[in-house]
């Protein structure tokens, strides 16, 4: 079998830059249909159309070119990414589509490999691959265009946190780093076996763990990187303590970060952020850590204080590094403080 | 001056590259040449890191040159200017701002909402460029200098950067908390008296 056509920018990376982003999608025509619940006015991972009184259904889609060589993991990786979107939104998985691009002169058994691994990882998510579409282009792309169900009244949105909860990353930090270092030759066995577990992993355990518990609001970290989809869950009367001591990450990113193993995308996520952030006693190192776009990264849970030991012990069963990265704190200068 | 053309190379290429031949060539200026302003932008963070001197001249909108040089002297010499406006800044400003926190709330209302304003309050005023001279705690407001506290670490961060913290010491035996005082020292009521009449400022939130 060939080697897969390997992108240096692939995964959430490949995404294009927020600010860029966003200029151009103000342009459009703003639904209005009262039964669309989430739609363009916020920036939540997913839309919510409400059917009846008791059912909503979640969409998404999400595809990018690989950020690793083997096709199998790449498929499981792209699908679990697609799939998180609709966990973010604290909905159900019902079915997907397969979204391809790949190349006519290419093996056909490396696609075979790709869709067998979104195949089993939909399969997981308990939910049912009904088709796709698939194009040939001159590089790979895969992801899924996945439906999901919801209580209308139980929709998590990014920005429903309160005063005084407490914020739980349920993966690891830093797997845009690892592969960075990865595509330079530096990264070792050890941080990737940790970058293709944390990835490939559903967030469904970590969602289906948070909906015992008192959870205001809810997003996941992708491409955007941490800070990135964090300025997505604050509003006008909060600001987060972020402490850089207890945010989860794979051990060697930092090493690579500063060893500047980073990527165009992780600028381009400090250049959106802006002045909305603040260091205190961070290294250059650990900022770029928090600029880092992820692929299928952790869930971020804004849970009440009572809740936050439990569910961070129940997370933390699940064998994959989490941990309390801030605290919803009264408005102060800026929506967020990362002390180091 | 030594070039390195990155144009076409993706990141993080430009700034190993760029990197390496800054280690490797210790006394020279190295030109990097890139296409576009992110890398740009990733160049001059690792010309901060590396403390270069950082020139850049935009060409075009796809073409940049940035210029980074390592000079061993210009370092030390911000460093002790800083270290002097801070000094005089500490000199300019009054001895005797006092913060007096009297309850566990910040104003009346809820009990819950009154907690959580304090504890931000505590808070800011870590953030604030000059800090309080004292934070006097009595009655209800001992609670937040006592082990386990939520406010401890932050009143610890006041203490580490030259504020001086009193807990009334009546008022931590009235709620059996003696034993915890987490930060600062213990108070009696006419150091407290002494303390309120000096004062030049006074701030009760």
């Amino acid at each position: 079998m060939e080697d897969i056509l390997f992108c240096n920018n692939g995964g959430c990376s490949a995404k294009l830059g927020p600010k860029a982003l966003s200029k151009v999608l103000s342009k459009l025509t703003q639904p209005t249909d009262p039964m669309l619940l989430v739609g363009t006015e916020s920036s939540d991972d997913g839309a919510v159309y409400k059917l009846t009184d008791d059912i909503a259904i979640v969409q998404t889609l999400d595809f990018f070119p690989p950020m690793v060589e083997d096709p199998y993991l790449f498929g499981q990786i792209a699908a679990a990414n697609a799939l998180s979107d609709i966990y973010a939104m604290g909905g159900e998985v019902k079915t997907a589509l397969n979204i391809v691009c790949f190349p006519e002169d290419m093996d056909l058994n490396i696609l075979g490999k790709i869709l067998q691994g979104g195949s089993e990882k939909v399969s997981e998510a308990g939910g049912s691959l009904v088709g796709g579409h698939s194009i040939h282009d001159t590089s790979v792309k895969y992801g899924l265009s996945v439906t999901g169900v919801v209580h209308p009244d139980k929709i998590m949105k990014n920005t429903g946190a309160k005063i005084g909860d407490i914020l739980i990353l349920t993966k690891p930090l830093g797997v845009g780093i690892v592969s960075t270092a990865r595509t330079m030759g530096v990264a070792s066995k050890q941080a990737l076996d940790l970058t293709y577990k944390s990835m490939s992993t559903l967030n469904k355990y970590s969602s289906d763990i948070s909906k015992k518990y008192q959870v205001h609001g809810c997003t996941d970290v992708t491409g955007f990187g941490f800070l990135g989809h964090l300025l997505e869950m604050m509003t006008d009367n909060m600001s987060i303590r972020v402490k850089m001591k207890t945010i989860p990450y794979i051990p060697q990113s930092l090493e690579y970060s500063e060893e500047f193993y980073i990527t165009g995308a992780a600028q381009k996520n400090r250049n959106f952020v802006g002045d909305n952030v603040r260091f205190k006693n961070v290294s250059f190192a650990q900022e770029e850590l928090l600029f880092d776009p992820q692929t299928s990264g952790g869930l971020l849970i804004a849970v009440d204080p009572k809740d936050a030991p439990a569910l961070l012990k129940e997370l933390q069963q699940l064998d994959l590094p989490v941990g309390i990265v801030g605290e919803m704190i009264p408005r102060m200068d800026v929506s967020i403080i990362v002390e180091g | 001056m030594i070039k390195i053309d990155m144009r076409n190379k993706q990141c993080p290429l430009p700034v190993i590259e760029t990197k390496k031949m800054l280690k490797e060539n210790l006394n020279q200026k190295i030109m990097t040449v890139v296409d576009n302003i992110i890398a740009v932008e990733n160049l001059q963070k690792l010309g901060k890191q590396m403390s270069c001197e950082i020139t850049v001249n935009e060409i075009s909108k796809t073409e940049y040159e940035v210029i980074l040089f390592i000079n061993e002297n210009s370092n030390d010499q911000n460093s002790v200017e800083i270290k002097d406006t801070k000094q005089k800044n500490k000199e300019n400003t009054e001895q005797n701002t006092i913060v007096v926190i009297s309850s566990e709330m910040m104003g009346s209302g809820d009990e819950l909402l009154g907690k959580t304003l304090l504890k931000g309050y505590i808070y800011a005023l870590t953030q604030l460029d000059v800090l309080p001279d004292y934070i006097l705690l009595y009655n209800g407001g001992v609670h937040l200098s006592i082990n386990g506290a939520d406010t401890l670490q932050d009143l610890i961060y006041l203490q580490a950067n030259g504020t001086k913290i009193s807990s009334c010491g009546a008022c931590l035996d009235y709620y059996n908390q003696t034993k915890n005082l987490g930060v600062g020292e213990i108070t009696n009521m006419y150091a407290i008296a002494e303390l309120l009449s000096k004062a030049t400022r006074i701030i009760k939130p």
